[in-house]
Order: structure tokens, then sequence, then C-alpha cells
């Protein structure tokens, strides 16, 4: 990929991310025309009901989407490249599982707000790091390893938070435990949105800035390190940046599976595995894609779709058209 | 650069590997010969940084490695592998790129001085037609010119090649070791393990001779490779004839 070439086609992403952000506030019930959307954000706009339908109700959840999407991705780009694993993804490694099993545990203590997303990542953080050190210290295929530990802290994680569903209090825990299980974007709150933009910015930042020694990481340890790179300290940085992200989106918005798995894949394909670019790509595309799968999400039927049940019917398809295709996947 | 190794000994798992091993490199090539399993990798990795628990020096120049980050390190010394199988496919020229990562800030990507680096590390390779080739998908020996280059792109004095040639057939071989020698010739010190001996003779200027971790001989290849040293090293008869190591008992 000719560096001119990527740069083209990120800002090719940009323009796209733009476009479908602007044209997703005209879906809904309630008709809104572009030039509302546009005098709404400048708080130029007369009607009141419409203001408010494009700022209060449609903008936090829009706004969750292209954060939820964005993170998931990111942090599924980066977990590949620090494991040296294509398979690696927030849902495959337990970083997901761990997370919920966080969030759970904080809704049941009555804790709220950023203790939430504290004991998620704590969860998110425990799980990844299980998964690795059991993958890394088994014998034979690397690979396969890292899958295997992670579908294991996976279940473990899931049965904690089945036991917390039993103990919680069916009257108003379990309910919004349940709902985070589910994976919704439907619940967006701007406040909330705006507490979850800290460690979303604290996660993307740094793997932003360390992007170029990821590619290093891909050929090897100790390659890494006969190239002046110390790649015990930069995967460790990743991996928080990358929990960090997975442990924020999980907590705004439950489980939402395959996003992290797949568009990362995607942006290899389109973009090549450049991390220069790939990360901006996978940051663009995620969102993107989130955007637009809750977009149908939220007017396919007069009733909603979970989202979580929608990404995977893109997902899966996606995926086994990598594994049968011509490349080589693993 | 003069490399100076002394009384290295290296055990693993209380099975020495490396003992009381001494030597001294200089510019030029010098083969590290011996069967597999003496000890070569381990006493690559010494000098790389790459194991710790070593006694003995090792100085490039005059600084002592166990002194020096592994930043540091990766300015002096750059590694070559065998064969290097990345996660996932790049370009050969972000390959080569990756070489000059140790002298970047951390937190920064190569700039032009970087991409100049990397250009001229493909020209003195000679391969810098395969630019824009899927590194994944070239030959064995493309691949491991391509390893060199990303090497020479680390711009250091001193190059450590693990038995560059093991996985290549002949013609990759010859067209490596050629590349190696005429770095060796342009004033890089070159450390290049191989368990030919032939290799050795033809393109090295001295040969280090390793022995169940210790060293068996070290000296000009014409001087140091004999019948009975093969002998000793692989337990097999050779002659060795003027530049040619000849399988088999002596005719005369």
């Amino acid at each position: 990929m000719k560096r001119n070439r990527a740069v083209w086609k990120l800002g090719g992403l940009v323009a796209l991310l733009m476009a479908l952000f602007l044209l997703s506030f005209l879906l809904g019930r309630y008709p809104v025309a572009l030039d509302d959307v546009l005098r709404s954000f400048i708080g130029r706009e007369q009607d009141t009901s419409v203001s408010a339908v494009v700022l209060q109700i449609r903008l936090p959840r829009i706004l969750l989407a292209c954060l939820v999407g964005a993170c998931l991705s990111m942090a599924g780009t980066a977990y590949q490249g620090v494991f040296q694993n294509p398979m690696a993804a927030p849902d495959i490694l337990g970083a997901s599982s761990g997370a919920a099993f966080g969030a759970a545990l904080a809704i049941l203590m009555g804790l709220s707000g950023q203790w939430i997303t504290l004991l998620a990542f704590a969860g998110s953080l425990l799980a990844v790091l299980a998964a690795y050190l059991v993958g890394q210290r088994a014998k034979g295929y690397k690979v396969v390893n890292l899958v295997l530990a992670g579908v294991m802290v996976s279940s473990l994680f899931s049965a904690g938070t089945s036991y917390l569903k039993l103990v919680a209090d069916p009257g108003s825990q379990l309910p919004e435990i349940t709902y985070w299980l589910i994976g919704s974007l439907a619940g967006a709150e701007m406040p909330q949105i705006k507490m979850a933009l800290i460690p979303m910015v604290l996660g993307t930042v740094p793997l932003l800035l360390i992007r170029w020694r990821i590619n290093v990481l891909t050929f090897g340890d100790e390659e890494a390190r006969t190239m002046g790179v110390n790649a015990s300290r930069v995967r460790l940085v990743v991996i928080i940046c990358a929990t960090l992200l997975t442990a924020s989106s999980v907590s705004l918005s439950g489980m939402i599976g395959w996003v992290g798995l797949v568009i990362p894949h995607l942006c290899r394909r389109f973009i090549g595995n450049d991390y220069r670019h790939l990360l901006p790509a996978s940051l663009l595309v995620g969102a993107a894609f989130l955007l637009l799968v809750d977009n149908f999400s939220r007017s396919l039927l007069a009733t909603e779709i979970p989202i979580g049940i929608l990404t995977a019917l893109v997902g899966v398809p996606f995926f086994i058209y990598l594994m049968l295709g011509e490349e080589r996947f693993t | 650069m003069t490399i100076t190794v002394e009384n290295l000994s290296y055990s693993y798992k209380n099975q020495p590997v490396l003992k009381q091993v001494t030597f001294r490199a200089e510019p030029g090539m010098t083969a590290v010969l011996g069967p597999n399993g003496v000890g070569k990798s381990t006493l690559f990795k010494c000098m790389l940084g790459l194991e710790k628990g070593y006694s003995g020096s090792i100085c490039f120049g005059t600084q002592e490695t166990s002194d020096l980050s592994p930043r540091q390190l990766a300015g002096i010394a750059a590694y070559i592998p065998q064969s290097s199988h990345p996660t996932f496919g790049y370009r050969v020229f972000d390959v080569v790129l990756m070489g000059t990562s140790g002298r970047l800030a951390p937190f920064s990507v190569p700039g032009k001085r970087e991409h100049q680096a990397a250009c001229q590390a493909l020209e003195t390779v000679g391969i810098a037609e395969l630019a824009q080739r899927d590194y994944r998908k070239l030959s064995g020996g493309e691949q491991q010119l391509v390893l060199i280059a990303r090497a020479l792109a680390q711009q250091t004095e001193v190059l450590i090649m693990d038995e560059p040639t093991a996985n290549l057939d002949y013609g990759n071989q010859i067209r490596v070791l050629e590349t190696v020698q005429s770095l060796a010739k342009q004033g890089y010190t070159v450390l290049m393990s191989t368990h030919n001996p032939q290799n050795a003779l033809t393109y090295a200027d001295r040969v280090l001779a390793l022995y169940r971790g210790r060293v068996q001989a070290d000296g000009a290849p014409r001087e140091v490779l004999s019948g009975t040293l093969i002998r000793t090293l692989y337990g097999i008869e050779t002659n060795v004839e003027g530049d040619f190591i000849i399988p088999g008992r002596s005719r005369t």
C-alpha cells in the first residue's frame, strides 16, 4: 500500500463517516430534515420539539453507536497486533465477559457511573491477562491456544455473571444487569456518554501514538527487541489501552459481539496491515459500521431489534467469507 | 567495530551450554561453525541481550553489553534471524523501515530520514525492485535479503546472522552469502553462524569453531579448517584440498 493512497483512503473514510453521521439523524418516526439537523446543531432551530428530537434523543444514540463501534474495533485491531494473533478480539479474549462481570458486580454493590466502568475495566483486564498467560504457557500452536484460553476465561466469567444475576434483587438490579448482557444502544444518555469519553480518550491516544511499534511486535518479541523495541512494555501499554476501550464501551452498551473481530479484518483488506493506517481506519470503520447497523436496528421493524443480534447476523457471514477466502487467514 | 568476548559461560537448566568462550571479532566476516546444538544460537542471544544469566563479558568496541539498554544495543548490533514470519503481511519497504524503530522516539512514526535509510538499505542489498511486494509472498531467499536490508536500515556496525542460509536452495544460499561477503568487505563486522564448513571456507575471513560449548578453533579459514577439525565437529571424514572440502576418506 503506497503511503499517499492510504492517506486518501483514510480521508474517504472520514467523509463517509461524516455523511453517515448526518444522515442518521433523519431516521426515526419523527420526521426531521437535514437543514433542521444543521440548525439544531448551531442552536438556530425555532421548533423546540425538533431540536429536542435531534439533540436529546438522536444525538446521544448516534454518538454512542460511533464511540462503541470505534472502541471495540480499535481494541480488536490492537489485540491482534500485540498477541500476534489474527483471532484476537475483545469477545474472544474474554475481555467483554470480564467487563460484563465487573459491571454486573458494580450494579449489585449499588455503585454507579465511573465505578461501573472502573470495575468493568478491572474484570476485563483480569480476563485478558489470564487468557494471555495461559495461552502463552500452553505448548503447541499459539494462535489456537490463545483462543482456547479466551473461551475458558470467558465461560468462567459468564458463570460468575450468572451467579450475580441469581443473587441480584429481581425488582431493580436484575433487569439492569440483564440489559447489560443483551447489548443495546437504546439507553443512551448524554451525561453517561460524556463520562465514558474520558476513559475512551485515555485508551485511544496512547494507542495511536504507539501504533508504529505494534507493527514491529508482529515479528515476535525477540526480533522486536533486537530492533530496539521493548516488546513486553509495548504489549503492556497496548493491552491496558485496548482493555480500557473494551471496558468503557461494555459499561455503556453491554456486550456487542463481532465488531472487534470482523472490522479489523475488513480494514486489513481495505488499507493493509500497517498500523500507521490500520488503526485510524479501524476507528473510522468501526464507528461507521456500528452506526449503520444501529440505524437498521431502530428503523427496520416497529419494535427495536437488539443490536447484538444484528452485528452477529452481519459479522458471522463475513467471518465465514474470510475463513473460506483465498488468503490464508490464521 | 571490534567485538571482544571473554570467558563467556551460560547454563540452561543447570546444563552448561557455553563454557569459557573467548574470542575477538574484527570488521569482516567471522563464521561461527559447529554442528547443530553446540551453542551458536545461545552465543548470539547472549550477545544481543536476549539471554541475561551469563557470566563473563561481551564488549562491542569498549562498551560492555550488560551496561546497555535494548535500544542502545540495537544501535550497535543488528540481528538477522534464520527466517521470520510476521503474523500479518507487510510490504517489503515497511519491513525494512521497521529496522529504524530503535532510533525513533517511542511515540513517533518513521519520518523522512528513516525512509531514506530504508531506501538506501534496499539499494545496497540490490532488491529495490521488491519494495512494493508483500513480504510473505516472496521466496525464502528474497525474504532473507529483505531481512538483511532491514538490519542495514538499523544502521549498526555489527551484523549478527543466525544460519541465514539454512532454509534456502543452493542458488539463494550463494546469493545471500555473496551479499553478506560484500557487506563484510564494506567494513561491517559480520558474525554468521553456519553448520556448513564449505561456506565458512569460501566466504569467511575468520572461523570460530564451537564444539560442546567450547571454542575448538579460532583463526583464518585456510589455517583452521582441516580434516581433523571437521572430524571432531561432525564425526565424518573429509579432505580439505585448497579451497574445497571433499567428503570421504583420503584417496592418497
